[in-house]
């Protein structure tokens, strides 16, 4: 499904990537873990298209997408969320799920006086966003400024925009963090549902690997730009390497 | 026509334009970057500057140097009154940048028509100071400009050596470079900002003074200087000291070497002042971190192209 | 006395034709974000469209969508650059091609009379008497200003209004839900600027008259004081802003016939719209009349 290939990004000087190469299998749920600094994020604003990379390739489908914006990204079907939330604070929460949806005819300026076409798919939208809200639980929020939610709400609202935009793979910045571990339990819960029942694609950065031991199909560590390990979640916490990586971190 | 031929007052008549740019422009470069938004105000610090100096000697009869001096002060003043009473608490209040560019306009509008209301609208002229004219061989000198000119060079130097030699100009670095690292490795970064504000307002006042000096005193007087102003910082790079000097000379000369081109051409030399909005938008456009965002040694290295490029 | 109408009317008739300003730069700033500070370019290429268009002997409807059309087009041309600067450069590069375009209008006599400008520029209505004329004009534009407040408020209580503010929100995480934001952000720039254009058209035929003096980047300010002060993001709030502003500048002029006070009127308003100005930033950052949560079912 999604394939990097030794992809190296630099910052004036500064090497961040270092030959990254990993895939990510159609259905799974794939875990990146890592300490700080291990370059984790920067991998996902290579792929979504937010840095260029210095070098290397990125296949979604076999089809090379390094290079491109987010919003051709989004086209592709690859839709990623942000580690520290960007909603769109003076909307409310509906209007944020709404915004995500695809091929909304009212978003043409030609057809935005055909009121009775895009009203109809709007209703759909809305009914489509509910079921969403209600999975996330943020329901009883649907009205309110997406600005006056808590960090914790704000992650659960970057996954429901992930989820409504129909994508065949997300990439999750840290979805948990900031959200209680109850809930947290149950949104892995979902997103493993939702991957083996209709064959979504996850990517997700953890910083705690626990977390994902029991809701991935598969775990890369990165380590200074580097994977240095991969594997089942249960090889991959028994890894001497991680383990010392975790170690030196403390 | 003698002036078509006469390179050596066009090469001295930017380096009047280029040293005026130099005294208007560090104000408005260093509190860009220090406070984060372009202060559009500062056109009205140039305006009193010159109103000031205009009532310390012709109204007050005190001498030239005196004036000179107490307008600076007090448009120091004003510059340091207007960041603590506006724009400081406007950027507490988490002030987006858009919002303290209007409150500049506003802060503008009111200092302008306070200069109207206390000197009025009309043009005044200094009638109690006197600049005598030389000419050297074929160049037309006067005391005021070869004034202009030295005042921009020795103040280049003063700054030079207070950045490079002394606590408070590193200080000033480090405050402009990264402010919370600055405050967090104990500077008082407040201080920097307000001495900063201080000195870029008096040396306004300065640069107004003399641009006044040269043609008249107007209500509008700042207005006209601020754009190119802008168009120097921008091509120097906002904050860069030593981008804004260089800067400040190239537009000087594009502007006066200009003339020879629009005359030549037949169109109206008044253009020249487009100079500098062209210059502008042509920064803005291909190079928006000005001449200190180019890596200079690179056009020696072989070009390795689009390299570590931020989208972004 | 019929004076103190005539004055009321004229009054309406400029809060008329900048309010149509003000929901123009409402939609580019206070909906989508962008900082055009270079508003009075529009106006003035609205104004010089649409006065070449009439005096050549064509219709005022001619005049006024010429006008539109022309300014959209320089609308969607400085776009090209200006949208994907950040916000503070495209403030001052909007204002530098304000800028560029008076110096030209001024300088080529052979456009539209240079510093003379234009003179006998056509009425949309042909009216017999003063007082008929200035409600001739009332009607005229009010309603432009009615239609573009109608089409603004579609606009707004659409997906395509819900796209703009999503942009001034927050441009990245737009662009990773797939919105094309630059090309929006141009036709938020060019949309904007056919309003602003048809503005300044209207302003030709009232004053008859248009030269390059009419048209200082002071006209741009004052019309982001009345989009601040009124209401960013409220198309009723910058209507508002609108006459506010007209008060303010009128209420001098009547106070210099009727006060004997020891400061003159005219520096005192400005002076104390200035404050006003800096005042609604600090303690009413979102104007008079707050954006509405806007529902679209």
């Amino acid at each position: 499904m999604l394939e990097i290939v030794d992809i190296h990004k630099e910052f004036d000087g500064l090497k961040v990537l270092n030959g990254v190469s990993l895939e990510v299998k159609k259905g799974h749920v794939v875990g990146l873990i890592g300490p700080n600094g291990s370059g984790k994020t920067t991998l996902f604003n290579v792929i979504a298209g937010v840095y260029k990379p210095t070098g290397g390739k990125i296949l979604l489908d076999g089809e090379p997408v390094h290079g491109l914006k987010p919003d051709q990204l989004y086209r592709k079907g690859l839709v990623r969320t942000f580690q520290i939330p960007r909603p769109f604070r003076n909307l409310t929460v509906l209007d944020n799920l709404l915004l995500a949806s695809r091929n909304q005819r009212g978003e043409k300026f030609a057809r935005v006086f055909n009121f009775t076409k895009w009203k109809m798919q709007e209703r759909e939208l809305v009914e489509k966003a509910e079921k969403t809200l209600e999975l996330i639980n943020l329901i009883h929020l649907q009205d309110e400024y997406a600005g006056n939610l808590s960090g914790g709400q704000l992650k659960l609202l970057e996954l429901g925009r992930a989820l409504m935009s129909d994508p065949k793979i997300l990439l999750l910045d840290e979805p948990a963090g900031g959200v209680n571990p109850t809930l947290a339990m149950k949104l892995f819960a979902k997103i493993d549902e939702l991957a083996h029942l209709k064959n979504l694609t996850f990517f997700i950065i953890e910083h705690r690997m626990e977390t994902l031991l029991n809701y991935s199909d598969y775990m890369f560590v990165l380590y200074k730009g580097r994977v240095i390990v991969e594997g089942k979640p249960q090889e991959v916490m028994e890894d001497e390497k991680v383990i010392e990586v975790y170690l030196g971190e403390l | 026509m003698p002036f078509e031929t006469n390179l050596l007052q066009i090469l001295f008549n930017s380096l009047i334009s280029g040293s005026l740019y130099v005294l208007v422009g560090l104000g408005l470069t260093m509190t860009y970057s220090l406070t984060k938004f372009p202060n559009f105000a500062h056109a009205e610090f140039i305006t009193l500057g010159a109103y000031i100096v205009y009532a310390m000697t012709d109204i007050l009869n005190l001498g030239l140097i005196s004036g000179i001096i107490v307008s600076m002060l007090i448009t120091g003043f004003v510059g340091v009154a207007c960041f603590l009473m506006v724009f400081r608490p406007l950027a507490n209040r988490k002030g987006t940048m858009v919002h303290l560019m209007i409150s500049s306009i506003g802060v503008g509008i009111f200092l302008r028509y306070a200069i109207q209301q206390i000197w009025g609208g009309q043009e005044l002229h200094f009638s109690k100071v006197h600049f005598a004219g030389y000419n050297l061989g074929p160049l037309r000198v006067t005391s005021l400009w070869i004034g202009i000119i030295l005042t921009a060079v020795i103040l280049v130097i003063i700054l030079h050596l207070i950045l490079t030699q002394t606590k408070l100009g590193k200080a000033m670095r480090a405050t402009s470079n990264n402010p919370s690292l600055a405050q967090a490795s104990g500077i008082d970064i407040d201080k920097i900002i307000m001495i900063v504000w201080f000195l870029g307002a008096a040396l306004a006042g300065l640069g107004g003074f003399f641009k006044a000096a040269d043609t008249r005193i107007v209500p509008v007087l700042g207005w006209g200087i601020l754009l190119p102003a802008f168009a120097v910082i921008i091509l120097g790079g906002i904050g860069s000291f030593y981008g804004m000097i260089a800067a400040a000379y190239i537009l000087g000369l594009a502007e006066n070497f200009s003339i020879i081109g629009l005359i030549s051409l037949g169109i109206s030399t008044d253009y020249r002042t487009a100079i500098g909005f062209v210059v502008i938008i042509i920064t803005l456009i291909f190079a928006p971190t000005g001449l200190s965002g180019i890596n200079f040694s690179k056009w020696f290295k072989r070009r390795r192209p689009h390299e570590g490029e931020v989208m972004e | 006395m019929a004076f103190p109408i005539a004055y009321l009317l004229d009054m309406l008739v400029f809060t008329g034709i900048f309010g149509i300003m003000a929901l123009s730069l409402n939609l580019e700033f206070g909906h989508t974000g962008l900082p055009n500070f270079g508003k009075v370019a529009f106006f003035m290429i609205g104004a010089y469209t649409s006065a070449l268009i009439t005096l050549a002997g064509y219709p005022f409807i001619l005049g006024i969508t010429g006008a539109m059309a022309v300014s959209a087009f320089f609308g969607a041309i400085v776009s090209l650059p200006a949208i994907r600067l950040r916000e503070d450069y495209l403030a001052i590069l909007t204002l530098a091609f304000g800028e560029i375009l008076r110096l030209i209008l001024k300088n080529e006599e052979w456009i539209a009379g240079g510093v003379l400008g234009l003179k006998g520029i056509p009425e949309a209505l042909t009216t017999t008497s003063f007082k008929s004329a200035l409600y001739g004009h009332l009607i005229v534009v009010y309603i432009f200003v009615v239609t573009f407040y109608i089409f603004l408020r579609f606009l707004e209580k659409s997906p395509y209004g819900r796209l703009l503010k999503a942009i001034r929100e927050d441009e990245l995480a737009a662009q990773s839900l797939g919105k094309n934001t630059v090309w929006y952000k141009a036709q938020a720039l060019a949309i904007g600027s056919a309003i602003a254009g048809s503005s300044g058209g209207l302003y030709a035929q009232y004053l008859s008259y248009i030269g390059p003096d009419l048209f200082m980047p002071v006209i741009t300010f004052a019309v982001w004081a009345m989009v601040i002060i009124g209401g960013v993001g409220n198309h009723k709030g910058v209507l508002v802003g609108a006459l506010i502003y007209q008060i303010f500048e009128r209420g001098s002029r009547i106070f210099k016939d009727y006060l004997q006070i020891p400061i003159d009127p005219n520096n005192m308003m400005f002076m104390i719209f200035g404050l006003l100005l800096i005042i609604v930033l600090m303690f009413r950052p979102e104007g008079l009349i707050k954006e509405e949560k806007i529902k679209l079912l």
